[in-house]
């Protein structure tokens, strides 16, 4: 097989996937795509949106179709860190003697639904971290790998503040993208509710394992990026740091801090991913500048006059796009 | 336009090409940005210029060959008026900006080049003359002396007119210089062509037609030279010999030289009309003045009449103190000495130094006609020769134009009848 076959048959599988996914999830292409790219990267997504919209239902389907183990924690205010991680319990063996065995919390799974994150408390939310970045779980002095690929799609709600703990931001970096779930349109809605309730619900076919995606994303790395555009992500993230000679008067204003470098790691590799799906093979412009909002959103924090002011970040990351030239 | 736009149309080119050199020189751009610049105009998502960074930095993976193939297969349909397309608008703007400057800048600024470059009329009137003088020198054959010679340096005039080598001052001033040599010549071969004819009367022929004779001569004083040269060629045919050939020769000459006489005369008149200039009227007054006198030829002598005293008929000898023509000043004074004499009209007639000169030659000559010498033909034919060197001598020397005819006709009338 060839370079060329190779690379088309890895887009014709991931192609599947998404239309395995579609079969279930009407509409949201922006988000589903997303949730690719990001899978593709190796990275960890935060969907956020009202109830309802089908975020859980788009995770759930994404582990149907990878065939990869999935596993679902649902966040509560009372969950405990070990309750995700694992523990050790006490056993007693055969011959009555009692021995520490380890059990394994659901996070030992390669996609991971956090639903509702934000409704844990932060030393709960904070046992996610090692596993995002390391992909390895800490117990006890003794660490443990967890299988790859490893994936956490958590999903949060925006409008109840009540009873919930916003993420820390060094939490939230390690995601790599945030997606905004918005409500479908009309012919969309009426399709749910055909699939959903007229409908029996399609099967979906499992179109992937776990070594074929570590193929894939191994190949999307590879993608080349030219220095040009190398140079135009750097500064699409340096514009978003109000102390930066490349910020916006947008920025200056209203951000107290800007993406870290992790945004630009994740920029580019998104952008890779993208260039991949679209069937080409070197990273553009354009590929840039349309990941740039799920990669950066999360990444900027507003302050005071910013968060008194009601300001959209969406729009300010709008704003560095149209002010940073290509060259 | 009071600048010279040739010459500024060829600056600016000049200083365009040096610039764009200069330009080109120092300022290369780099084939990746060539590589930039086909991506953005093509919409290829910076394929090209990944492609090139890759294969020039020598980066490879699995991508890269595929990458570069994309590339290529996409460069394949590149059209490079696409990728550069001509920004006639916007160059053409600031083109437009550049004429309106020079225009402005023409006005507001006086051209040097203004006094060195003669007017196109000039140039096209020296061509004309040039062209006419070669076509004269075409018909007239070197047997045509004065007239070959004549037209020879008419020709020159009308080279150095064309070439710009004359202002059109001095244009004026050499078509006037040219036009008094033509008619001194015309004069003189007159003279000669009359004196030839006075000895056909005293009988070198058998057989003269009297009043033929005097036909020519009629027509040699109205200056009528083609009714003269065609009465001349009908006497010739009648048997007249080399004699008669030799007459028809001069009546040819004088025909050309009328000829010539009148071109230069037009193409001076077409100059003056085309500059328009006070200074060339005043130049044409002067030179209508003395080309009157000289056609007229009344001049004063201090105290001889050839004509008187030798009986001289054609009546263009050096006139007596008292002027024969009623009307004349005698004379005109500027401080103690006499300079000059003009006429009632201001016309200028006369200078002392060439009364000076003409009285004493002509003293000069006379007492040698007197002397006894055996072979009276000699002595004729020594005075003549005599005669025309000093006509050659004067001619190089600078009288007013106008009285070297007066001299020369003066030496002429000296030949022994």
């Amino acid at each position: 097989m060839t370079d060329l076959e190779k690379v088309e048959r890895f887009q014709e599988e991931v192609e599947k996937v998404v239309s395995e996914v579609k079969k279930i999830i009407v509409g949201q292409e922006e988000v589903i795509e997303g949730v690719i790219l990001a899978i593709l990267c190796n990275g960890h997504v935060l969907l956020e949106g009202v109830p309802g919209l089908g975020k859980t239902l788009l995770v759930k389907s994404l582990g149907q179709v990878l065939n990869l183990r999935y596993s679902r924690i649902q966040f509560t205010p009372d969950l405990m860190p070990a309750d995700i991680v694992g523990t050790n319990i006490i056993m007693q063996g055969e011959n009555g003697k009692r021995f520490f065995k380890f059990q394994k919390g659901p996070i030992f799974a390669q996609i991971i639904l956090a639903d509702e994150i934000n409704r844990a408390t932060p030393k709960t939310q904070s046992a996610l971290l090692e596993a995002m970045q390391e992909q390895k779980v800490t117990v006890a002095g003794i660490t443990r790998e967890l299988e790859l690929p490893f994936f956490v799609l958590a999903t949060q709600n925006p409008i109840e503040m009540e009873g919930t703990y916003p993420l820390p931001e060094a939490q939230v970096d390690r995601f790599f993208f945030k997606l905004k779930v918005g409500y479908p349109s009309p012919a969309e809605l009426r399709e749910i509710v055909n699939r959903t309730i007229v409908r029996q619900l399609p099967t979906l076919n499992k179109v992937l394992d776990g070594d074929e995606l570590g193929r894939i994303q191994a190949l999307v790395r590879k993608v080349p990026v030219a220095s040009h555009v190398l140079d135009y992500a750097t500064r699409l993230v340096l514009a978003t740091q109000p102390r930066s000679p490349f910020a916006t008067e947008k920025v200056k204003k209203y951000v107290r801090y800007g993406s870290s470098p992790r945004g630009a790691q994740t920029l580019i590799a998104a952008a890779k991913a993208r260039a991949f799906r679209k069937g080409r093979f070197n990273v553009s412009f354009t590929d840039v500048r349309e990941v740039a909002l799920p990669s950066l959103r999360h990444r900027i924090l507003l302050n005071f006059e910013g968060e008194t002011e009601g300001v959209d970040v969406d729009e300010l990351i709008e704003d560095v796009i149209q002010s940073v030239s290509e060259r | 336009m009071p600048l010279n736009w040739p010459a500024l149309f060829l600056a600016v080119c000049g200083l365009g090409t040096a610039s764009g050199f200069f330009v080109g020189r120092f300022r290369r751009i780099s084939p990746l940005s060539v590589a930039c610049r086909v991506d953005e105009a093509l919409s290829l998502q910076e394929r090209v210029s990944t492609a090139w960074e890759y294969r020039s930095e020598g980066r490879s993976n699995e991508l890269v060959p595929l990458l570069i193939k994309d590339a290529v297969r996409c460069l394949q349909e590149v059209k490079p008026s696409k990728v550069f397309p001509h920004q006639w608008l916007k160059r053409g703007r600031y083109v437009a900006y550049l004429l309106i400057g020079i225009f402005l800048v023409s006005y507001l600024f006086p051209s040097p080049f203004e006094d060195a470059a003669p007017p196109s009329s000039l140039r096209e009137e020296g061509r004309s003359l040039m062209r006419s003088a070669e076509r004269l020198m075409e018909k007239r054959p070197e047997a045509l002396r004065r007239a070959s010679s004549l037209a020879r340096q008419m020709r020159q005039l009308g080279e150095e007119m064309y070439q710009r080598e004359l202002e059109e001052e001095q244009a004026l001033q050499a078509y006037s210089s040219l036009e008094s040599k033509i008619t001194q010549e015309l004069k003189m071969t007159q003279a000669e062509l009359l004196e030839r004819l006075k000895s056909l009367e005293k009988g070198k022929w058998e057989s003269v037609d009297e009043e033929k004779l005097s036909q020519i001569k009629e027509a040699l004083q109205k200056e009528e030279y083609g009714k003269a040269k065609d009465l001349l060629e009908q006497m010739s045919k009648e048997g007249k010999g080399k004699e008669g050939e030799e007459l028809l020769s001069y009546a040819k000459e004088l025909e050309s030289l009328s000829k010539m006489r009148k071109l230069v005369r037009e193409g001076r008149q077409r100059l003056k009309e085309g500059s328009g200039k006070e200074k060339e009227e005043k130049l044409a007054r002067m030179t209508k003045s003395e080309e009157e006198s000289a056609l007229k030829g009344d001049e004063k002598n201090e105290g001889h009449s050839l004509a008187q005293e030798e009986g001289f008929e054609l009546g263009q000898g050096l006139a007596e103190g008292s002027s024969p023509f009623p009307g004349r000043s005698p004379s005109f004074r500027v401080g103690e000495e006499e300079e000059f004499e003009v006429d009632e009209e201001g016309r200028l007639v006369k200078v002392k130094g060439q009364l000076e000169q003409g009285s004493f030659l002509m003293s000069l000559l006379r007492d040698i006609s007197r002397s006894p010498e055996k072979g009276g033909s000699s002595t004729k034919q020594a005075l003549i020769s005599y005669g025309e060197m000093m006509i050659n001598k004067l001619a190089g020397e600078k009288i007013p134009l106008s009285y070297k005819e007066q001299v020369k006709r003066y030496f002429s009338s000296l030949e022994p009848k």
